[in-house]
């Protein structure tokens, strides 16, 4: 269960007035949902990820995962949580299952355990070909399942992922949602941004557009079709960018929040 | 900090770093191959270019006479006359232990091709000769004594031809002695006429020390270099490294404290460093004493102590640590490679000047020379090899190192996982300096506490030594100095960089009235701690023995303040002291490191960076104890008043001891002396009462976690 409540993140810039990244927003992802965070560039996607990871401090609000403030306790959190980042920077002189025994480690797992982790996920998500071959020599879509694993490898009951099909094929693509979906049919619960809004309408059980820091509609596929009349994700992301552009300094409360 | 996550992370990074042969080569490949190349190869070059000079023909010109005949030139004949006589003077002094010599120096003369030509100075000038004579006889003296003026023409530009000149004037010389000696003998005059007094220098330098020397000149700045290069590859590819590919982001997400990955990664560097300067180390020493290094630079009178080198390498360790630690904190903020190699420069420029001051002649360790970082160790390696033990110098010079590698350590923690650090799109490192983007706190954290220390220590220690009393100063001078200069260092300098950060002084001071159990406590533990502290001073003496110096304190203390009221010495000894070293031990320093640290681990720190203050090793277990009694004091009552208080009656407690002889009447210790015990009766009032202090002052005021806690939450994040 996530809780974003009022998250509010400025960045301090050199003329002393602060930059608002994230602007009150407020959400919830239930146990086994996979919510999913859409926006152009810079609508703070990546920002609230962080915040809810605890990499980032909120300068306003207050985040709760799986029962724990974030603030309060970012250690506890990070136990709870697998956090995929945009980019899949791997250790390049490591081999994948180098990678994913340090990183069970660094989880505190026990030798035994953290066996049987890597070689599960190195079955789930058919790394066994290129397990011992060195981060650097791998292609785009191995390193990719390498970055899922390593996120995966702490067995978290969150799933964070910022931007998970960035640059993939379609075989790596298809794979990697596959496997969300199946982390979402044993009860766990995934958040992810994306740019791909096709992939986000067959992926996600929930949406929230964010623009400029705010949260611009969130719902069901079907209840944002009904809020705008429109039938694919992308027409109904246009459409509410464009009425918050023209009703800019108009009370958009109620189209906003359903 | 869990041991078995650090274990983990440094495992990781060393198999990561060794796998990488750029770490291979600078750590291996420049140490094994690349130092016996340049010192051998350099030792041959300057050997082989010594003997060529030596052997070599040269070509000497003579001015000939066009009127004379062809196969008879005067200056030809003259100067082939002179190097005959001269070959026949030389082996004449032959004997059975020269004979090398005198072969060489006979070959030498030997190879000399007379050329007579026009002009003397325009053939060497040409390059037709090598050297050039012009004799012009009888050009002083008297008719029976004639002096001769030998012109050596030469190009000065040239080695060869300065070579010639060298060559040729000593074959001159010793003509000239010949002929001095053949004189004083016809005119049947002594030696001694021409040389009243006879110099001869008698070197009373064993070999080993002279070696010692030698080495000492070289070796440690060319260690100090080479764990410096050590160190900078792996601090720059463990920290900006990391964050330029991307994984730092997938790092600090693991639920491991940002203390334990960079002490893990710390330490992978400091191993680097350290085994780069063992193999530099082992390379140097193998290559000297296989590499006839010896023999070339002092004829077989000098030896090499290489046994002291392991010892060195030990000394090493304290500095590498210092020096990995100074690197990452450095890497730490940078986020490309690149931009950690610009930071790197100016700090590898900046320990490169003490450490070149070191090397120079006449700089010695003493003094503000014992913690200056750089150039401590070079002077320390130096004094090793010349075999100088002091083991009070080596401990202060290697608990100031510690000390300094310490906080780069935090320092390096704190900054490895900042959140405008880690994420560019947080503003980078002007938000940590820039005033107008830095958010008020209520207290330092631990990095800047330590910083301020790492800073204040070695000014603070320059300030003690040059304010000692010279042979005829009095004390009172050095107390009068400390006054005026305490406030400034330890007061004024952290407040303004508090001030500066937007930190309350207030808080971070402790400034705040305490429960009236502390004062009772805290009064309790100053008037009677000086009992229970002199008695640990006379335990440790009877194992250790207490300089004169220490034994005869309280002598110096009352000449020094002869003629002046007794309230003078309590002001300067017993008020400004306490008042300024409370501020600053368990204000700043304490303030800030119960920031990020439990209660003990806290006073144990302050107390030891309180006792590492004072300097004076023979007290140092003294200072400790009273350093962690007045952190607890301050901690449980959340105020400083109750700290400056007690230190402030035990100082006075000392004064007055030392200046109210009734006071010691009263207590029937007068005739003791410094190392003797007191009376069992005042042994037990005061260990009782000092007790009693510590009871009262047991229990918090109130919950510290509470405060903690509310601190934190309005503290920004580092």
């Amino acid at each position: 269960m996530i809780i974003a409540d009022d998250l509010r993140k400025s960045f301090p810039t050199p003329s002393g007035k602060p930059k608002n990244a994230v602007n009150g927003l407020s959400f919830r992802v239930a146990q086994g949902e996979i919510y999913g965070l859409l926006g152009p560039n810079g609508a703070g996607k990546t920002t609230t990820l962080r915040m809810l990871s605890g990499l980032m401090t909120p300068t306003g609000g207050r985040a709760i995962m799986n029962g724990k403030h974030v603030a309060a306790d970012p250690a506890a959190v990070k136990h709870d949580i697998g956090f995929l980042t945009a980019n899949t920077g791997l250790y390049q002189r490591l081999s994948p299952r180098e990678l994913l025994a340090y990183f069970a480690d660094l989880h505190g797992m026990d030798k035994r355990a953290r066996q049987q982790r890597v070689e599960y996920l190195l079955d789930w998500l058919e790394m066994r070909p290129f397990a011992d071959l060195r981060c650097g020599a791998l292609s785009t879509g191995q390193r990719q399942r390498t970055s899922i694993a390593r996120a995966l490898i702490g067995d978290p009951v969150i799933l964070i992922m910022d931007e998970p099909t960035l640059g993939l094929d379609v075989l790596s693509n298809r794979l990697i949602l596959d496997f969300i979906c199946r982390e979402r049919d044993e009860g766990k619960t995934v958040l992810l941004s994306t740019h791909y809004l096709d992939e986000a309408e067959t992926l996600c059980d929930k949406i929230g557009l964010l623009y400029n820091g705010q949260m611009l509609a969130e719902g069901t596929l079907q209840q944002l079709r009904d809020l705008s009349g429109e039938q694919r994700l992308s027409s109904i992301f246009l459409k509410l960018v464009g009425n918050v552009q023209i009703e800019k300094n108009g009370n958009t409360e109620e189209l906003l929040h359903p | 900090m869990r041991a078995r996550r650090i274990k983990t992370i440094y495992t990781k990074e060393l198999v990561e770093i060794c796998r990488d042969h750029r770490t291979l080569i600078a750590m291996i490949v420049v140490p094994i191959v690349l130092y016996p190349l340049l010192i051998l190869g350099s030792v041959n070059l300057l050997s082989i270019q010594d003997t060529e000079r030596k052997i070599k023909t040269i070509r000497v010109a003579v001015e000939q006479d066009p009127n004379a005949d062809e196969n008879y030139q005067p200056n030809v004949a003259m100067l082939a006359g002179i190097l005959s006589k001269v070959r026949n003077l030389t082996e004449a002094k032959r004997t059975e232990d020269n004979n090398e010599d005198i072969d060489q120096q006979i070959e030498s003369i030997e190879k000399t091709k007379i050329i007579p030509v026009d002009n003397v100075q325009q053939a060497v000038a040409d390059g037709a000769a090598d050297a050039g004579i012009v004799f012009k006889l009888n050009e002083g003296g008297t008719r029976l004594y004639p002096q001769h003026l030998f012109e050596i023409a030469y190009d000065k530009a040239e080695l060869h031809s300065e070579s010639a000149m060298n060559r040729l004037a000593s074959i001159f010389e010793a003509l000239s002695r010949n002929s001095r000696d053949q004189y004083l003998a016809n005119a049947n005059i002594p030696d001694s006429v021409i040389e009243p007094i006879r110099i001869e220098p008698i070197n009373v330098a064993t070999p080993a020390k002279v070696g010692g020397m030698v080495l000492g000149t070289i070796i440690p700045l060319v260690l100090v270099l080479m764990t410096i290069t050590g160190a900078i590859y792996p601090a720059i590819d463990l920290t900006a490294g990391e964050r330029e590919r991307g994984t730092l982001e997938t790092l600090i997400v693991c639920p491991v404290p940002p203390m334990e990955l960079i002490t893990g990664k710390y330490l992978v560097v400091a191993t680097i460093a350290l085994l780069g300067a063992a193999l530099n180390l082992l390379s140097v020493g193998m290559t000297l004493y296989f590499g006839g290094f010896t023999e070339m630079i002092s004829s077989g009178e000098t030896e090499l102590p290489l046994e002291v080198l392991p010892i060195i390498l030990v000394a090493l360790i304290p500095f590498a640590l210092l020096f990995s630690a100074v690197m990452v904190a450095v890497c730490s903020y940078a986020r490309t490679f690149k931009e950690a190699q610009n930071y790197i420069m100016p700090v590898i420029l900046a320990a490169l000047i003490p450490g070149g001051v070191a090397a120079l002649p006449g700089t010695d360790l003493t003094g503000v020379n014992t913690v200056i970082p750089v150039m401590n160790m070079v002077l320390l390696a130096r004094e090793l090899l010349l075999g100088n033990w002091d083991f009070g110098v080596i401990a202060l010079v290697m608990i100031s190192t510690t000390m300094y590698a310490a906080t780069a350590v935090v320092v390096a923690s704190r900054v490895f996982s900042t959140e405008s650090v880690v994420f560019a799109d947080s503003l980078s490192l002007r938000s940590l300096i820039n005033r107008k983007l830095i958010h008020p706190a209520p207290r330092p954290t631990v990095s800047m506490a330590l910083l301020i220390v790492a800073v204040l220590f070695p000014l603070w220690m320059f300030v003690q030594f040059a304010i000692q009393p010279g042979e005829n100063e009095s004390q009172l001078q050095t107390f009068s100095y400390t006054a005026i200069l305490m406030p400034l260092f330890l007061v004024l300098a952290p407040i303004a960089v508090l001030a500066y950060f937007k930190i309350s002084i207030a808080k971070t001071l402790s400034l705040r009235l305490p429960r009236v159990r502390f004062l009772a406590g805290a009064i309790l533990i100053g008037i009677a701690a000086w009992i229970p502290a002199h008695e640990l001073f006379v335990l440790q003496g009877s194992i250790i023995t207490v300089p004169e110096n220490i034994l005869h304190g309280n002598t110096q203390l009352i000449e020094a303040f002869d003629g002046y009221t007794i309230l003078f010495p309590l002001l300067l000894i017993a008020v400004v002291p306490a008042l300024c070293e409370e501020l600053f031990f368990r204000g700043t320093l304490l303030s800030g490191l119960r920031t990020g640290a439990r209660k003990w681990t806290v006073i144990l720190a302050t107390a030891c960076v309180f006792a590492v203050f004072h300097v004076m090793l023979i007290k140092f277990v003294l200072t400790f104890a009273l350093g962690i009694i007045l952190g607890l004091i301050c901690w449980n009552s959340q105020s400083i008043i109750p700290s400056v208080l007690a230190h402030m009656l035990h100082n006075a407690s000392a004064v007055l001891i030392s200046f109210w002889p009734c006071y010691k009447n009263t207590l029937g210790i007068a005739d003791r002396g410094e190392l003797d015990h007191l009376p069992l009766h005042i042994i037990l009032v005061g260990i009782a009462a000092v007790a009693i202090g510590l009871l009262l002052c047991r229990k918090p005021s109130e919950p510290i976690a509470t405060a903690l806690a509310q601190d934190a939450s309005t503290a920004p994040a580092e």
